[in-house]
């Protein structure tokens, strides 16, 4: 054990006196992240063509209710599933009521659910209705452009539906109050189906709204689920983003002393000494998670200071999260440093390695705006599994329990380079030398 | 005959196609200096590695200190003191950093490392820069904190490669003075080179190594006692020399060899003190007046030549 940490002690000395290394990895990513987190801070882009998931549940059940789902789902904007369809979709024999799609939403399931609740069709029809009736939106703002998505686009069939249903009523009680005859009713009524039906395509009152909306006296009630508390969901993803890339590359580049001393013959040196190899490599290892996980904690902390993501609610995951993280981009960091010959290479594979995994797994672009093979793609990269659980821990605000899945992978990944880096070790420089 | 602290038996080693040793037996006795003296490419830094268990050996024993290296790999290396030919440091730590961190490795105890340290930096000279990044060492202090990382855990055997290339006469001196020291401390070393002065000066024995095999292996005397190398007298003129080198070969018995280049003749001849009369009477009876003469006698080179057809820095 003492020499273990005497390898460790040697590596963090010699990393933590090569300033320009220590600039690049504590300063650049804060810099990165915070330049890109005022960028995204307020605006998003518009989906990339992909339909928005939207889960409705149905507690009216009227004509009228009816009708606004049917608005909904004739939106090629939008992805819609009734309860009926969610539960043939999942299959797991529970029923969905609000309270379940709720949930469903929290866990990432669906993107957006909405509610309407009874007595829909009751202020629906009543075109003086002054009351608090709401129907509900609950959304997964950690995906901030399908929540705008999806409050526009009901907003706009709430204007479509409603103004349908109150015209009819209105007729229907003038007919009564000036006593016109049954068939002129109709005849009125049915002018009126025609000619809202033609304002289905009129684009009607949506907008990007995130705030809460109404639509003829009804009111839409946005609830963030994932985000109540938070300011901004780009924000975060910027401190998750950049952290998950810049880990790897402060790993490869640490991992690259391996190079550097078999060059000058220093590792060369110690492997003559009275140290097995797996010492040697078990102390450079411990280093190396040392420093991605200062790294890790330094992008936390400017996260927190500088673009207010609130880190402190859900500090244990993010400790626990981080370190795994840290451990999973050292092993990554050491396979790719004993597979290359020289420093150069390394920096050459590393370079396209890391931005390629960034790009597919959701570290330059938020993977939900990349179509769904691209989405698969990324998640056999380390990012893709990152960046997931980061997301379950700052939007879906998810406890050590939700983020179970993620932690198992990024072990998975630090135990399996690490056996793979000690193998390629003990092959490439040990036998070899 | 007392046991040695090395030995090593019929050692073969090869790379692919390329044979490296080819039945290699040496052995060094507890504080005896043997020179390792061989052509770059001749298999010494091989038979090191062998001997310091970093690469096994495709056949044949190696014997440390009374333990099989083969079978104790961490045992061998605890008892070898390894000084390699590149400056194997870290640059950015401290020389002190440095010592400390081998010693570490070579399992000094916690109580004693600080004193060890200490000690070697003064033992090297370094007190006032021990406290400075290597990086920013000259070559020769380098070379001194390479060779006391080696030391401090008190190795009863010491391996130095090519301790000498590319360094200055003082820091030369100062290793040679070093070498010494250690033996006089009953340290043994085995000092791997290609330059025959530096064997001919610290070594008790020479091991001469050439494709892999040992060729020869003795004290200097035995060893130019194996050859019979004539001595070799230059004579230099002011003037190009012209010469009948058959005559004067027949007019001084025991001669070898006559030639002449531009303005120098040379002789070889065994036992050359007691031609020598002879030899100026016949220089002179021909009409030259040598300005100045110089006798070589046989050494190390000529012991290689005669038993290789080479010279020793042919490599």
């Amino acid at each position: 054990m003492r020499k273990i940490m005497c390898v460790a002690w040697m590596a963090l000395t010699e990393f933590y006196r090569q300033i320009p290394g220590v600039l690049l990895t504590y300063l650049a990513p804060v810099v990165m992240m915070s330049i890109f987190g005022l960028i995204f801070g307020g605006f998003g882009k518009p989906s990339d063509g992909n339909a928005v998931e939207l889960l409705i549940v149905d507690e009216d059940q009227s004509t009228a209710s009816q009708a606004l789902v049917s608005e909904l789902s004739s939106l090629e904007a939008l992805e819609v599933y009734t309860a009926e369809e969610a539960e043939a979709e999942l299959n797991d024999g529970k029923a969905i009521d609000a309270a379940r799609a709720e949930q469903l939403v929290r866990e990432g399931t669906f993107g957006n659910t909405l509610i309407i609740p009874e007595g829909f069709a009751e202020v629906a029809g009543n075109v003086m209705y002054q009351g608090d009736y709401q129907i509900v939106l609950m959304s997964d703002s950690s995906m901030q452009i399908d929540q705008a998505i999806a409050n526009g686009m009901v907003q706009k069939s709430m204007f479509t539906v409603l103004g349908k249903v109150q015209a009819q009523d209105g007729v229907e009680q003038m007919g009564k109050r000036f006593g016109l005859a049954p068939n002129v009713v109709s005849e009125m009524q049915q002018w009126l189906d025609t000619s809202m039906g033609m304002s289905k395509s009129g684009g009607g009152g949506g907008g990007e709204d995130s705030g809460d909306g109404a639509a003829w006296g009804i009111g839409i009630e946005n609830r963030d689920l994932l985000g109540e508390d938070r300011e901004n969901p780009m924000l975060s993803h910027q401190v998750a983003a950049w952290l998950t890339i810049f880990i790897l590359f402060t790993m490869t580049a640490s991992g690259g002393s391996l190079l550097r001393e078999r060059a000058s013959g220093t590792l060369r040196r110690v492997l003559q000494s009275p140290v097995k190899p797996l010492v040697f490599l078990t102390g450079k290892y411990i280093a190396f998670v040392a420093i991605a996980f200062s790294q890790v904690l330094t992008m936390y902390l400017a996260g927190w200071l500088i673009l207010r993501v609130d880190i402190i609610a859900v500090l244990g995951q993010l400790l626990f999260f981080g370190l795994l993280t840290a451990m999973a981009a050292t092993g990554f960091g050491l396979v790719l440093a004993v597979i290359c010959r020289t420093p150069e290479e390394l920096s050459g594979a590393s370079t396209i390695v890391i931005l390629a995994m960034g790009a597919l797994g959701g570290s330059m672009f938020p993977s939900f705006l990349m179509p769904e093979t691209i989405q698969f793609i990324g998640k056999l990269t380390f990012n893709g599994w990152a960046m997931q659980g980061y997301q379950d821990i700052f939007w879906r605000g998810q406890g050590f329990g939700g983020i179970m899945l993620e932690s198992g992978v990024m072990l998975l990944i630090a135990v399996v380079t690490m056996a793979v880096a000690t193998a390629l070790f003990n092959q490439r420089f040990v036998k070899a030398r | 005959m007392p046991t040695p602290l090395l030995e090593v038996c019929d050692v073969h080693k090869s790379y692919g196609s390329v044979h490296a040793l080819g039945g290699v037996s040496i052995d060094c006795q507890p504080g005896e200096v043997l020179g390792l003296l061989g052509p770059n490419g001749a298999g010494k830094s091989t038979l090191i590695s062998i001997i310091s268990a970093m690469v096994p050996p495709d056949s044949g024993s190696v014997t440390l200190n009374g333990g099989d290296v083969l079978k104790d790999e961490m045992a061998a290396k605890r008892v070898l003191g390894v000084v390699p030919q590149d400056l194997a440091l870290y640059d950015s730590l401290t020389g002190r950093e440095n010592l400390r961190f081998f010693g570490e490795l070579y399992g000094v105890k916690p109580k004693d490392i600080s004193g060890r340290v200490e000690a070697m930096i003064a033992r090297m000279q370094l007190e006032e820069q021990a406290g400075r990044r290597v990086g920013t060492f000259s070559g020769g202090m380098k070379r001194r904190i390479n060779i006391g990382a080696s030391l401090l855990h008190d190795p009863p055997l010491l391996l130095l490669d090519e301790p000498t290339v590319g360094i200055d006469p003082q820091t030369r001196n100062a290793i040679f003075d070093l070498v010494e020291e250690l033996q006089n401390e009953g340290m043994a070393v085995i000092y791997t080179t290609h330059y025959m002065e530096e064997a001919q000066r610290l070594c008790d024995r020479i091991a001469i190594i050439d494709h892999g095999k040992i060729i020869a292996v003795g004290t200097i005397p035995e060893l130019l006692g194996m050859v019979t190398a004539a001595d070799t007298v230059h004579f230099d003129f002011n003037d190009p020399v012209e010469l009948d080198t058959d005559h004067l070969r027949i007019a001084v018995n025991g001669i070898e060899t006559v030639t002449v280049s531009d303005r120098r003749l040379t002789v070889a001849a065994k036992g050359s003190e007691a031609l020598m009369p002879d030899l100026i009477g016949a220089v002179k009876a021909a009409g030259l007046e040598p300005q100045s003469m110089t006798i070589e006698k046989p050494n190390l080179e000529s012991v290689f030549l005669a038993l290789t057809g080479r010279q020793l820095r042919e490599g």
